[in-house]
């Protein structure tokens, strides 16, 4: 029976992170990613998985990574980066072109894509001081889009639309760890070493 | 049987890896072809669903955690030594694209580690040197030594 637990984190992880997802006893997905893909595969929900996989990557390894240390500064908890700035507006670029071509990220269904970097970007239309995401008309269109449906509507209501909303995700998003910002100079990126040329995969498919 | 092919359109960084998986279709990007292959390969046919997502999981994990940065270098270990306490392999007592992919992120950091600090994480030591036997996932990687005094010293020399 899978279940969302709420008031402890996986044991092996040191960082205080949710959701989880607790699949079988012991088991946890602890990336929401993977979680979310998870559910949506359980639950037969046709999907491609190559694009959503395409997304879902681009999501952990590009999008979150920038937008992350961009929100701490919204909030006034870091200095004007104008770098960091830049490398927020490619990664919004990015998305926006996608969703000139299609109406949702990976085609014209709503899927689990597009609730993973709905998630990432909600904040950025959200919080007081955030004009960036306005130039993105076709990001706009999806983040209007998607917020207005009834179940996402259900979930903010429970969770952001509090009084005090902007002081806890304040909150929430200072009392986390963010992975080093591919690229930035005082660490090099991710040590996934690129295949060498003599790596021959051979799988037949 | 796909092959690698190095051309940098569409991708989202320029020095992602394509993989072309046929009938036209390319994936892109390292941790899209990992996952491609748990999907399609032989090898991974009798992975259940959610060792399939675990695996997944690391692979993530293994590009948005593991760095070269001294306070990530930190606590990865500590996580993933805590995490391979009770296991020989990251999902499903085998060998999966998930330990492949996370020895190649693992290397550049292994192979700085004091003796201490490797005794220190044991069990991701061993893990790593477990794996580190296997040629064909080491390619040409240098091998980490993880004993200071040589077991059967002697052996090899001539």
């Amino acid at each position: 029976m899978a279940s969302f637990i709420s008031d402890s984190v996986v044991p092996y992880l040191s960082k205080q992170k949710l959701p989880v997802l607790e699949i079988e006893d012991g088991k946890f997905i602890f990336s929401s990613n993977s979680a979310a893909k998870y559910l949506f595969l359980k639950g037969k929900i046709p999907t491609e998985e190559a694009s959503m996989d395409e997304i879902l990557s681009w999501e952990s390894e590009v999008l979150l990574p920038v937008i992350a240390p961009f929100l701490v500064f919204l909030v006034g908890q870091a200095k004007r980066d104008s770098k960091l700035i830049e490398k927020v507006e490619k990664a919004l670029q990015f998305v926006d072109k996608k969703l000139g071509a299609s109406k949702f990220l990976t085609g014209d269904t709503f899927g689990v894509a597009d609730v993973c970097v709905f998630c990432t970007i909600y904040p950025l239309f959200n919080l007081k001081n955030s004009s960036l995401a306005d130039k993105f008309t076709n990001l706009r269109r999806f983040y209007d889009e998607v917020s207005s449906k009834a179940v996402v509507q259900g979930v903010l209501s429970e969770e952001w639309k509090e009084n005090n909303q902007q002081d806890a995700f304040k909150a929430s998003l200072l009392a986390q760890r963010f992975p080093p910002i591919p690229g930035a100079s005082a660490s090099v990126s991710p040590a996934a070493a690129k295949p060498s040329a003599s790596v021959s995969l051979s799988v037949s498919s | 049987m796909m092959t690698l092919i190095d051309t940098t359109s569409c991708s989202t960084s320029q020095s992602d890896p394509i993989l072309d998986a046929g009938n036209g279709k390319k994936i892109s990007g390292l941790s899209n072809i990992a996952k491609h292959l748990l999907r399609v390969s032989d090898d991974f046919k009798n992975l259940s669903l959610e060792e399939r997502i675990a695996a997944e999981q690391w692979i993530e994990y293994a590009r948005t955690e593991v760095s070269t940065d001294k306070e990530a270098v930190r606590m990865v270990l500590k996580e993933l030594n805590a995490y391979l306490q009770d296991k020989v392999f990251f999902v499903a007592d085998r060998l999966t694209v998930a330990d492949v992919f996370m020895f190649h992120s693992l290397h550049a950091v292994f192979a700085r580690l004091t003796f201490q600090e490797k005794e220190k994480h044991i069990n991701v030591s061993r893990w790593f040197s477990n794996i580190q036997r296997e040629q064909a996932v080491r390619q040409n990687l240098s091998g980490v030594t993880f004993l200071r005094t040589p077991v059967y010293d002697g052996v090899a020399a001539h």
